[in-house]
């Protein structure tokens, strides 16, 4: 099987930049010459690579993760019902679209701390995930489901196949790319919002209360650590989505 | 069966509305009734109406309660991401019971290598052809053909024309309702004639 340079080339370009950003943060470091001020990247890394060792490190990320996947799938299976109900019905849709309009608007820690007195922390990392992707989903949902070929639509209709199969084979195609596409910005959003919540609530056995105790106790090294696994995690979730899309796309020509 | 009479049919587009059919009665019986007109005179618009997908300004369909409907449309309308079996399949009640009729049907109309693969990758004949047989595989009382032989070479044509010839008989009488603006076409047919 032939592997298609270009393929590789962003790679290595991508490696190369990080090469590049790393060596900066380095000099930097260096330069301030104080790690309360500027942890140096290796430090940061050495720290992360020590955590990793331990089984607290992975019983945060454990639980910040189930959660928060929690929240996102949540949202997801939300997104798509309301939008699905929006499309179906204008009533249901002019009733929605106000109080989904509130959520966009809302500022995290407002909602954070809502949520905190409400729910309680525990499941502020559910909650608050699932309202920052849910508006996203419906939003794109929607779109896809508005966007169905009207054309489809009417050969269907005309030789009056079942409702099932105009789902399966007509409206699932139109808004799968929008789902996706909803999900893929979705999944950072759920990852950010949820250790924020987690961040201000100050929840046991996650990783924002990892972050809540370095930065109460000055602990700038762990504060990065954390920091770059927040981000590997996320990226890698990000990274998994995308495959899933481009999987999928290849498979379904336009 | 009964025929499908359009009678005093009146159809306007735009504001100002502009007439595309003034006064057409037209009476549809069992067999191939060809209609032939220039580009833009109202055909496609009249089969719509005559199908139900869109209502007239003025006038009456009779005849098509209880009938059913197949439409093969100007634009294939198919799920390009689907195989041609698939395509053909679709529209069946039970996609088990029609597989056997779907690749015999695909197979008459020339494409026996093209059964699996996806509509997408087909050239505008093939899938013409395959839209075709979507049309013709499940028993419907009444059959709109918009340009049925658009993107067919000549080698291709007859074939397909018999197949649609042979999909009417004494014993399965059905209305079809053929658009066309060839001439040859029309008489290769051999049904009712109307200009308009």
């Amino acid at each position: 099987m032939k592997i298609s340079s270009s393929y590789r080339r962003p790679l290595v370009y991508t490696l190369l930049a990080v090469l590049f950003w790393l060596l900066v943060w380095e000099a930097a470091a260096a330069w301030v010459g104080s790690t309360v001020i500027l942890v140096p990247p290796r430090l940061a890394f050495a720290r992360l690579f020590a955590l990793a060792q331990t089984g607290g490190f992975w019983l945060s990320i454990g639980t910040s993760m189930r959660r928060i996947m929690l929240g996102f799938l949540l949202a997801l299976g939300a997104g798509v019902l309301i939008a699905v109900g929006a499309s179906v019905s204008r009533i249901f849709k002019h009733l929605m679209l106000p109080f989904i309009n509130v959520l966009n608007a809302m500022p995290l820690a407002s909602f954070a701390l809502l949520v905190l007195f409400l729910f309680g922390s525990r499941n502020l990392s559910v909650v608050v995930p699932f309202i920052m992707v849910m508006p996203i989903v419906f939003h794109n949902v929607y779109k896809g489901i508005t966007n169905t070929d009207p054309k489809l639509l009417e050969m269907a209709r005309v030789f009056e196949v079942p409702l099932w199969k105009r789902v399966f084979y007509i409206y699932a195609k139109s808004l799968m790319p929008y789902l996706l596409s909803a999900a893929s910005i979705g999944i950072g959003f759920a990852w950010k919002s949820g250790i924020s919540a987690e961040l201000i609530g100050n929840v046991s056995g996650t990783i924002g209360r990892e972050l809540h105790s370095a930065r109460n106790f000055f602990l700038m090294v762990d504060l990065y650590a954390w920091t770059i696994a927040i981000v590997l995690l996320s990226y890698t979730i990000d990274r998994v989505f995308r495959f899933i899309y481009e999987k999928w796309k290849g498979h379904t020509p336009s | 069966m009964t025929p499908i009479v359009l009678n005093n049919i009146h159809k306007s587009y735009g504001t100002p509305p502009k007439p595309v059919l003034e006064n057409i009665s037209l009476t549809l019986h069992p067999g191939i009734t060809c209609l032939m007109g220039p580009s833009g005179i109202g055909k496609t618009t009249l089969a719509n109406i005559a199908a139900g997908l869109l209502s007239p300004d003025g006038g009456t369909v009779t005849g098509r309660e209880g009938k059913k409907i197949a439409f093969l449309f100007q634009e294939d309308r198919l799920l390009e991401w689907e195989t041609a079996l698939s395509n053909v399949l679709f529209v069946t009640p039970n996609a088990k019971e029609f597989t056997a009729q779907a690749r015999t049907l695909l197979t008459r109309a020339g494409l026996a290598d093209a059964v699996n693969q996806k509509t997408a990758e087909l050239s505008g004949g093939m899938k013409r052809r395959v839209a075709l047989c979507r049309t013709l595989i499940t028993d419907r009382d009444f059959l709109i053909l918009d340009e049925p032989f658009k993107g067919l070479d000549d080698e291709t044509k007859p074939a397909i024309i018999e197949m649609v010839k042979s999909h009417i008989s004494l014993e399965n009488p059905k209305i079809i309702l053929c658009i066309t603006h060839d001439h040859a076409e029309a008489e290769a047919l051999s049904g009712q004639l109307i200009r308009m």
